[in-house]
């Protein structure tokens, strides 16, 4: 037997009965409730009718309605000019990775003065130098431009009545004591090379450097030279400039150690000039002469007490370097030194 | 349900659509079915009409919503019915049927209907007698009982659809109406 044709579906006697029972009740809701329910359901009707109206528009265009093809074409090209014309009025940022072409970059445009020294050719390739600029610092390694800015106040720069005196001095020849010693050795080399046209570019570097440690006077045992004679000696140096890249150095004995010149590196460690000198990137002789793969002047300079565990800026020290590029002599020499 | 054309699920859908006449018109087709199932169920004429209001109000709001998936006597019941337990639960047992507000009002309509066949003619006041009598024995019914028996003789559900109602299964609803109806011939007789 089937849901619908049950029995107990069916109206019975008993369900006849009621049904004839209540109609002739008389008993009804009062008019009362009546009319409150018809009052509140013309007020519904009234809400229904206007949400019907406001809510027509609300429909969705279907999915094969081809306006939103229109639609999405002109969102697309507006939003591609607004690009162009951000692009256009940015400001370029100077960042050496967003145009790696020989041309000019808003980088050139945006660059500071310069001197007649670092207005040289760029290097048509990365020298050891710079490819070390990626390098991991070592993990004990102490660097050399913290250490200077801890010795910063022992280190301010001299007066100037102290540069006429070492002017005065300079003059003397002989008789200059060992805090000028190695600037004058510096510019009497410069001097003695630009005389002979061997390599001006080399003398002029180190009379740069020498006026550059008389400006900051990084270290107490450089102690300023005779400025004005020093630069008339570098502007006459100025035509033998070759193409050669220029390294903003201000140390005589790192730029003698690139340089290669070890009779000049010699000759500065004897004059007293401290071995850990760095440059203003926190480069060492030693780590200079050892990216250069000099293992005789790293052995001089060695010798000189030049620590190898002194980072630059990059937390690059010499021993790191030897190790990551070579040669194996000279990482060993530099372990050894490292750990007597 | 048509009534001059319209079947319910149509007004309804007109008065979805803002229309008040069709309300109306939907309101008196089943008025006293609700009433008369909420009535014999409270046996409280004031709590009926309250909860009279809450149902038609309740039909007035969903309007916008409504679908006719299903019958709408089916629907407007499960409201009423809805509201009718809500009633149950918040009332204390021995104040649901007759001691609120003043007595039962079934109690006092068997009475009157005893008291008018007193001056009506014998066959009127006998017919009286049976409704009066009916009218108790439904009062004393167990109330899910008397739910499955209001639901199928007022409203004219079927068990399916009692069911539905009253959140039960088909057996259960159809146990409920049977005993219904056994309990009151068993009262019936009682009367006679």
């Amino acid at each position: 037997m089937s849901r619908a044709d049950s029995d107990d579906d069916r109206a019975d006697e008993l369900t006849e009965r009621y049904r004839a029972a209540s109609a002739a009740d008389p008993a009804r809701p009062s008019d009362a409730v009546r009319e409150s329910i018809f009052a509140y359901a013309r007020t519904a009707a009234v809400d229904h009718a206007t949400q019907g109206m406001v809510g027509a528009p609300r429909r969705r265009p279907a999915a094969n309605d081809p306006s939103w093809r229109i639609r999405a074409a002109a969102s697309v090209i507006v939003a591609g000019f607004a690009t162009l014309l951000a692009w256009h009025l940015r400001v370029p940022t100077p960042s050496p990775q967003q145009e790696p072409h020989a041309s000019p970059s808003p980088r050139d445009a945006y660059s500071p003065p310069v001197t007649e020294t670092t207005v040289s050719a760029q290097p048509s390739e990365p020298s050891r130098v710079e490819r070390r600029a990626a390098a991991a610092p070592a993990p004990n390694a102490v660097t050399t431009r913290s250490r200077q800015r801890a010795a910063a106040p022992a280190e301010a720069p001299s007066p100037a009545h102290e540069s006429t005196a070492d002017l005065a001095m300079v003059e003397n020849g002989p008789a200059a004591s060992s805090r000028q010693a190695p600037t004058v050795i510096a510019g009497r080399v410069a001097a003695e090379n630009a005389s002979s046209g061997s390599s001006g570019t080399e003398a002029k570097r180190a009379l740069e450097n020498s006026i550059a440690g008389a400006r900051v006077a990084p270290s107490p045992s450089a102690a300023p030279p005779n400025v004005q004679a020093l630069r008339s000696q570098s502007q006459s140096l100025a035509t033998a400039e070759t193409a050669r890249p220029s390294v903003a150095t201000n140390s005589p004995l790192v730029t003698a150690a690139e340089s290669g010149n070890l009779q000049l590196v010699d000759q500065l460690l004897r004059s007293g000039i401290s071995a850990e000198q760095s440059d203003t990137r926190g480069r060492t002789a030693l780590l200079v002469a050892t990216l250069r793969g000099d293992t005789a002047m790293v052995r001089r300079l060695l010798a000189a007490g030049a620590r190898a565990d002194v980072a630059d800026e990059d937390g690059d020290t010499p021993l790191a370097a030897a190790r990551r590029q070579g040669p194996p002599e000279l990482a060993r020499l530099l372990e050894r030194a490292s750990h007597p | 349900m048509t009534d001059g054309g319209d079947t319910d699920e149509a007004l309804m859908l007109r008065f979805a659509g803002g229309e008040a006449q069709a309300f109306e018109k939907l309101y008196r087709r089943h008025e006293l079915r609700v009433w008369r199932y909420l009535q014999r169920n409270l046996s409280n004429r004031a709590i009926t009409d309250e909860l009279m209001q809450e149902v038609w109000f309740s039909v007035a709001r969903a309007a916008p919503g409504y679908r006719p998936s299903a019958r709408f006597t089916t629907w407007l019941l499960t409201l009423a019915h809805n509201r009718l337990v809500d009633a149950l639960r918040a009332t204390r047992p021995h104040e649901r049927l007759s001691a609120v507000a003043g007595g039962s009002d079934a109690v006092s309509l068997v009475e009157q209907l005893a008291a008018d066949s007193r001056t009506e003619p014998p066959a009127r006041a006998q017919s009286q007698q049976h409704a009066a009598a009916l009218f108790a024995a439904i009062e004393k019914l167990p109330p899910e009982q008397r739910q499955a028996f209001l639901l199928h003789a007022e409203g004219d559900l079927t068990l399916e659809e009692i069911a539905q109602v009253t959140r039960t299964s088909f057996e259960t609803a159809k146990s409920r109406l049977r005993y219904a109806r056994s309990k009151l011939r068993q009262l019936l007789q009682e009367y006679a």
